[in-house]
Formats: structure tokens, C-alpha cells, sequence
């Protein structure tokens, strides 16, 4: 099982967006040599949101792209043009993985369904990430998302007790960021095992199922059961009070596992005795009111009981750079990048290189990986397979 | 095949470790278990507490019947160890030195590095001001500004549901093992995962927003332009693109939205409770299921709020053979969702957890 390295692993990106380019980024993160497909005709769709319009090379300016696409290369391929097909494919030969989170569909519309990657390279791994799946009847349902967090079951079980379920919402949409870091694995294991038996395969990667699969031990208890569970808001069966309490210049959560927790904490906020959760949280509530955040963490974390401010923007803003730990990350031209979900001791994962111009590497790839001479580049220039200006 | 995984992975419960990095360390280790790998859980004397964690699957609670403890270690072996005695330690160093893989939840790092991939979890991460901080998933949420995007504004912040902040770090650590394993290791053999890095990551707009994105996120509740809705049987997620507005409209039977002043994004901005208003109205007399057929013929992306108890006759997820049915020698019949994959149309059945210490007869 002790792997031995071979060649680098090499994987064409057509990841879009966050679900699968981010996949493929962390792969990228970890060493990979990781080979993003545009075109003039058709860019990540994350090369035009938030961005100035007009400005020359405009579409080379997002911060959302970059955050996503860093450690790439990128090379102009239109996949509308035979040629093009043509051309990915013969990457496709040169790689282990291909990563798309497409329409279902667009991938065989392409020429570039599993079967015809399979005829070239009998090794590659399709992975394909979506919001249902490969089959069934909801398979061509559209979704952001946070539809999935509702179709999940994962909004069920989020929101006030007694209130409505609740979704994740736009500036979360959680099951597209807890995908890829699954996903990452799940594409490293099906490598592995292409790598020892010589033989690839397609693998389905539903982002719904993802976020099912994450309240799992609740469907298995409600199957049991015959019965729902109910919102808890912040409280949690296994603990004894758990919620959070509003201080002066902002909110505080805190956990008290156990009754022994909650009377040490009445104690330590000279609460008197309490029995009950309602008695604690009445209690909590009152005191934090007459002081700052800052203040009655200190004074729970010191009565032994995890405690922590609830940080937003400003609390963001206000915070030294170290405390970002692995999830930010400074790329080779000082800026801040998007960190990672782990990191590793010896050969610390890092922003090595920038995220990619559209295109910028197209001559690297044709000439290095596909060993293109000069006459093919120009001849694909020429058949505007290669454009990189979308104006 | 008979799985995509081969080898021998080792979990490691250490006895006093917060709950969180047992359910991260379980939930990794189960996923590489499904897949094929051999999973040696080793616990401390008295099972891994999570054994005796809600929610349960009867009244009875024997120690067997937690729902989480079966989902999380499906298909493992179960090995008591006392790690506080050196002859535990020692037996531990012998399952290592076979072992591919461990994934150990912090605390001692004896026995680590010894030839196999290693992931380490925490709390905190490289924050030394932070050691020895107590944490839950609350307060780890708090820290990684997750709190802060859910919920009403003026109410308290709220957690997703379930164990998101363990299982995403569960996740990462599955990921991180697979990197040790596999060919892009490059000799490292050591990976950290830590929740609040796990969280922060996952929440990247938030920070990146406040730090130099501008236009920072917060919770919006009611006022979200994303949110659900009530119809005749539950709840909708209103979510959609401006492009999908016309589409919108004409799903919910309302000319009057797609006028002024709902005809435009600032429009909308302004108005989004008279929205929900007119759209509660509008779909107060049709189900979920009515709603959801037609906005995905329109395809706008509109989702149901199911319940996990609806999950199990989802459609889809008959179709696609989602939730396992295994049988476990004293609960009965077990029904939960599978590893969310398949390759070449396989899925990755669970089989059981183990009783506590079931396998140790094959370790003397």
C-alpha cells in the first residue's frame, strides 16, 4: 500500500466556479501539476463576478478567481471546436484525473463523456461533481448551493427552536464549500487505486448526498424512530447548555458540557446556585449584558469551559494575521490567497504561484505536455482553438 | 473489486479528548473504512464515549444503541487499549509499525512517525496563545465567523445543524490521509487538521471580505435575499439568480413581481419582505412537491425542505441507492446514508459497528 512516486500526478481542470474548482485547487495545493481549460469562448464563470468591466484584460481581475485557481496553470482550449476536443483529449492521455462540475450532460455534448476519456487513457479518473448525481429523476434539477442545504435535510435541523428551518444561505452556501475538501480525497484514493491496477473509472460525486451524508446519524435515528427531530437552535442533546449570550459590544457562545460545568461557571459569575439549563442561561444573559465581550470570555475560559467571541467583520478586521492560521495564506506577490483545510509538516503546503491569466500557459502545455511543434501552435491560433481575448 | 481502498488505517481514541476531534477522527477514519480500508479503532477502557452519545436509536441506553457511534464506525474493529499503561503503549507501537495510516486526536505523539502517514487533529491549529483553550464546535464556529452568517441580526447567532464543524474537519483529515498515502506526499509523513482552520476555510468570505474584498457578509435573516419560505406543506429555500426572476414570477402565478419595483435587483434589495410576502401568498395553497416539479422545468433553482424521515422515500435517492439497509446482530435493521460516492456506478455499503473490544482476540 506504501505508495512509490511515479510521475507527477497531472490533472485537467474543468472545475468551475467554487464546487470543482476548488477540488481541484486543493489537489493543485498539494503538489499536483494542475492544468485549468478555458477559452475566449468559454471562461470560469468566477472570471466575471465582481469585477470592473472595461478595464483592459478585465477578465484576468477577479479576486474570487484568484482565490480559487492558484497553483494552476491555464491553458486556452475551446471545446466547442473539434480540434480543441481533440486537443483534451490528448492531454487527457497525459493525465490521471479530469475534474468537472458541468451540467450533466455537457461533458458528453463535448465528446468528452467518460466513455470517449476512457478510450484514450484506460487509467484516467473522471470526477464528476454535481448537485445530484449522474442519474435519477432530479439529476438535471438546477441548484445553488443552498437549495441542496433544504434538500439535504440539513436546513431541517437548522434554525430556532420553534422557528423556521433555516438554509446557509448566499455568502456561505455550504455544501458547495464542504465538497471539494471530500471531494479532494476521494479523487487522491481513486488514483491511487487507478495507479495499482492500471485501470480508471468515473466517480460520482453528489453535492446533496454530501450534505446528507453529514447529518447522517440523524436520518439513521429518525429511521429508527419513525420520527423527525426537532430544531434545537444552538442547544445540542449531548450537552448541558450550550447558546449564546449578548455582552455589551457584542455576543459571546459558550458550551457547558455537564452540570458540574454550569455550577462552576455560576460560581465563577457569582450566579448563586443553579440546578437547571434555563436557570444558567438566565443567569449568563443577565451577566454578560454588563460587560464587554472580551471580558466574560476571559472569565469562562478561566472557570474551565469553552467560550469564544462571535467574530464579524470587525472582529475579522481586527485580527492579527497569525490567527487565520492555514485558512489564509500569503501568494508570491504579498497578497492574502485562500489558505487550506490541512496542512503538512516537512513540505508545508503553499501559494507557489499566482492564479493563472486566461491562457497564459497555453504555449507551455501545447509545446511541454502535448509536444506540439511550432506549426501545430500556429495552425490552432489560426482556428482561434487557442484565443484568449473574450472581447 | 473489492473496494477503492486497501491497507490498514488505525484510529486512535485517546481517553480524554474533546468530543469534536473524536467525531472528526471517527468520521474519517469511517469513510476510508467504507471505501475498503482495514479500520483498527483502538478505545480506552470504557469504549469511546461517543458510544454513549445522543441521538440514540431506542430507550435503552445500553451502550450500543447511540446512532452516532453506529454511523461513525461502521465496519471497523474494536480494540481496547489502556494508553496509560506502558504494555498498551506497547501494543499500540506494534499495530502502528504495520499499520498505513493513524489518525490520532492530539495528545501524545508517542508512537507517532513510525513509517506510517500520520494526521494529527486539534482545536487550534499552529495558534500557541491557544493552547490548552477549551473548545466545542460552538465556540470554534464563533472564532471561524459561521455563527455570525445565520440567523436573525438582532437575535442570537445560530450553528448549522448537526456536527458540521467535527465532520468538516473529519472531512479534511480523510483528504489529508489520502494525500500521506498516495503519491503526492512527497516523504512527508505528517498532516494537521484543526476546526477552527477547517471552519475559517469553509467561511473564506467572510474574512477575505472583511480583510480586502470590502462588502463583508453577515446574517441577514429575514431580510436575506436567499432564505425559505412557507407554502401548504413546509418550507421552500428561496434561492435564484436575477436571471431567474421572470421564471420566478411566472411560477408563483404573480404578474405584479416582475413590475416595478420588484423588476430590478436594487428593487428587490429594497423590498425583499413584501417579496416573501407575495410569494408566501402565492404558494400558500400548493405543496412542495407541486412547486418544486414546476421550478425545475423552468429550471430555477428552488429546493424543498425535506426532513430526514422524507429523505428515506426520496425519489432520488431510491433511484440511486442511497441509504444502506445493514443489519446489526442486536439493533436490527439500520438504515443510513452511504459513503456520498460511486465509481463506475458502485457504491461503498457499510457494515456494522463493532461491540466494544470485538476484535481484540485477533490482536494477541
Amino acid at each position: 500500500m506504501k505508495g512509490t512516486p511515479t510521475r507527477p500526478l497531472r490533472v485537467v481542470d474543468l472545475g468551475i466556479i467554487t464546487a470543482g474548482a476548488s477540488t481541484s485547487a486543493i489537489i493543485a495545493d498539494l503538489g499536483a501539476d494542475v492544468i485549468k481549460v478555458e477559452s475566449a469562448s468559454y471562461m470560469d464563470p468566477f472570471r466575471q463576478w465582481d469585477i470592473a468591466r472595461g478595464k483592459p484584460r478585465w477578465w484576468d481581475d477577479s479576486a474570487l478567481y484568484k482565490f480559487t485557481n492558484r497553483n494552476k496553470r491555464c491553458v486556452s482550449i475551446d471545446l466547442k471546436l473539434k480540434a480543441g476536443q481533440e486537443a483534451v483529449l490528448d492531454l487527457v492521455r497525459q493525465a490521471d484525473v479530469v475534474v468537472e462540475n458541468f451540467r450533466r450532460g455537457v461533458m458528453q455534448k463535448l465528446g468528452l463523456g467518460y466513455d470517449a476519456l476512457r478510450a484514450a487513457n484506460p487509467r484516467i479518473v473522471l470526477a464528476s461533481v454535481s448537485s445530484q448525481g449522474e442519474d435519477g429523476p432530479e439529476r438535471d434539477a438546477v441548484s445553488f448551493g443552498s437549495t441542496l442545504d433544504a434538500t439535504s435535510g440539513l436546513a431541517w435541523l437548522t434554525g430556532y427552536r420553534g422557528g423556521a428551518p433555516t438554509i446557509s444561505g448566499r455568502d456561505v452556501n455550504y455544501p458547495d464549500q464542504v465538497v471539494s475538501v471530500f471531494a479532494a480525497g476521494m479523487i487522491l484514493a481513486a488514483v491511487r487505486h487507478a495507479r495499482e491496477t492500471g485501470e480508471g473509472g468515473h466517480l460520482d460525486l453528489p453535492q446533496r448526498e454530501l450534505a446528507s451524508f453529514l447529518i447522517g446519524e440523524e436520518i439513521l435515528a429518525a429511521a429508527h424512530a419513525g420520527r423527525d427531530p426537532a430544531r434545537e437552535g444552538n442547544a445540542s442533546a449531548d450537552i448541558f447548555w450550550q447558546d449564546c449570550v449578548k455582552a455589551r459590544d457584542g455576543w459571546v457562545a459558550v458550551t457547558l458540557p455537564a452540570a458540574e460545568d454550569a455550577r462552576r461557571v455560576a460560581a465563577a459569575i457569582d450566579a448563586g446556585l443553579v440546578s437547571s439549563p434555563d436557570a444558567i442561561a438566565k443567569a449568563l444573559a443577565h451577566w454578560a449584558g454588563e460587560r464587554s465581550a472580551d471580558d466574560a470570555v476571559l472569565t469562562l475560559l478561566a472557570a474551565g469551559v469553552p467560550a469564544a467571541r462571535v467574530r464579524d467583520a470587525q472582529g475579522f478586521a481586527a485580527a492579527p494575521f497569525e490567527e487565520f492560521g492555514w485558512a489564509l495564506a500569503r501568494d508570491p506577490e504579498g497578497g492574502i490567497a485562500k489558505g487550506f483545510p490541512f496542512q503538512r509538516r516537512g513540505r508545508p503546503l503553499a501559494v507557489r504561484g499566482c492564479a493563472p491569466a486566461l491562457g497564459e500557459h497555453t504555449r507551455d502545455v501545447l509545446a511541454g505536455v502535448l509536444g506540439m511543434d511550432e506549426a501545430e501552435i500556429e495552425r490552432l491560433e489560426r482556428e482561434g482553438v487557442t484565443a484568449v481575448s473574450p472581447d | 473489486m473489492t473496494g477503492l481502498l486497501s491497507g490498514t488505517i488505525v484510529e486512535v481514541n485517546e481517553a480524554r479528548t474533546p468530543a469534536s476531534l473524536r467525531l472528526a477522527a471517527s468520521l474519517a477514519t469511517k469513510i476510508a473504512s467504507d471505501l475498503g480500508a482495514r479500520v483498527i479503532k483502538i478505545e480506552p477502557p470504557g469504549g469511546d464515549a461517543v458510544r454513549r452519545m445522543p441521538p440514540f436509536l431506542g430507550s435503552a441506553r445500553t451502550g450500543e444503541d447511540s446512532a452516532l457511534f453506529q454511523f461513525l464506525n461502521t465496519g471497523k474493529e474494536s480494540l481496547v487499549l489502556d494508553l496509560e499503561s506502558e504494555s498498551g503503549r506497547a501494543m499500540l507501537r506494534r499495530i502502528l509499525d504495520k499499520a498505513d495510516g493513524a489518525i490520532r486526536e492530539g495528545g501524545a505523539q508517542e508512537g507517532a512517525a513510525r513509517g506510517c502517514v500520520e494526521v494529527v487533529l486539534s482545536g487550534f491549529g499552529d495558534r500557541p496563545s491557544r493552547l490548552g483553550e477549551p473548545f466545542s464546535e460552538l465556540t470554534v464556529m464563533a472564532l471561524g465567523g459561521l455563527l455570525d452568517m445565520i440567523g436573525e441580526p438582532a437575535r442570537e447567532p445560530l450553528r448549522l445543524g448537526g456536527h458540521q464543524a467535527a465532520y468538516a474537519a473529519g472531512l479534511a483529515a480523510f483528504t489529508a490521509m489520502m494525500a500521506g498515502l498516495g503519491d503526492l506526499s512527497g516523504g512527508a509523513r505528517q498532516y494537521h487538521v484543526s476546526l477552527l482552520d477547517v471552519v475559517l476555510w469553509l467561511n473564506w468570505k467572510a474574512p477575505a471580505g472583511a480583510l480586502f474584498l470590502g462588502r463583508p457578509p453577515s446574517r441577514e435573516g429575514a431580510q436575506a435575499e436567499w432564505r425559505t419560505i412557507a407554502c401548504a406543506d413546509g418550507h421552500l429555500a428561496l434561492v435564484f439568480a436575477d436571471r431567474d426572476w421572470p421564471a420566478l414570477c411566472r411560477l408563483a402565478r404573480s404578474p405584479s413581481l416582475a413590475e416595478p419595483p420588484f423588476d430590478t435587483p436594487a428593487g428587490r434589495r429594497e423590498n425583499r419582505l413584501r417579496i416573501v410576502e407575495m410569494l408566501e401568498a402565492a404558494f400558500a395553497g400548493r405543496s412542495r412537491a407541486d412547486i418544486f416539479a414546476e421550478a425545475k422545468a423552468s429550471r430555477i433553482p428552488l429546493g424543498p425542505v425535506l426532513s430526514p424521515l422524507e429523505l428515506l422515500a426520496d425519489e432520488q435517492y431510491l433511484a440511486r441507492d442511497f441509504m444502506a439497509r445493514i443489519a446489526h446482530d442486536e439493533l436490527g435493521p439500520l438504515v443510513m446514508p452511504q459513503v456520498p460516492a460511486s465509481w463506475n456506478g458502485r457504491r461503498f455499503a457499510p457494515r456494522p459497528a463493532p461491540h466494544l473490544d470485538e476484535n481484540s482476540g485477533s490482536f494477541r
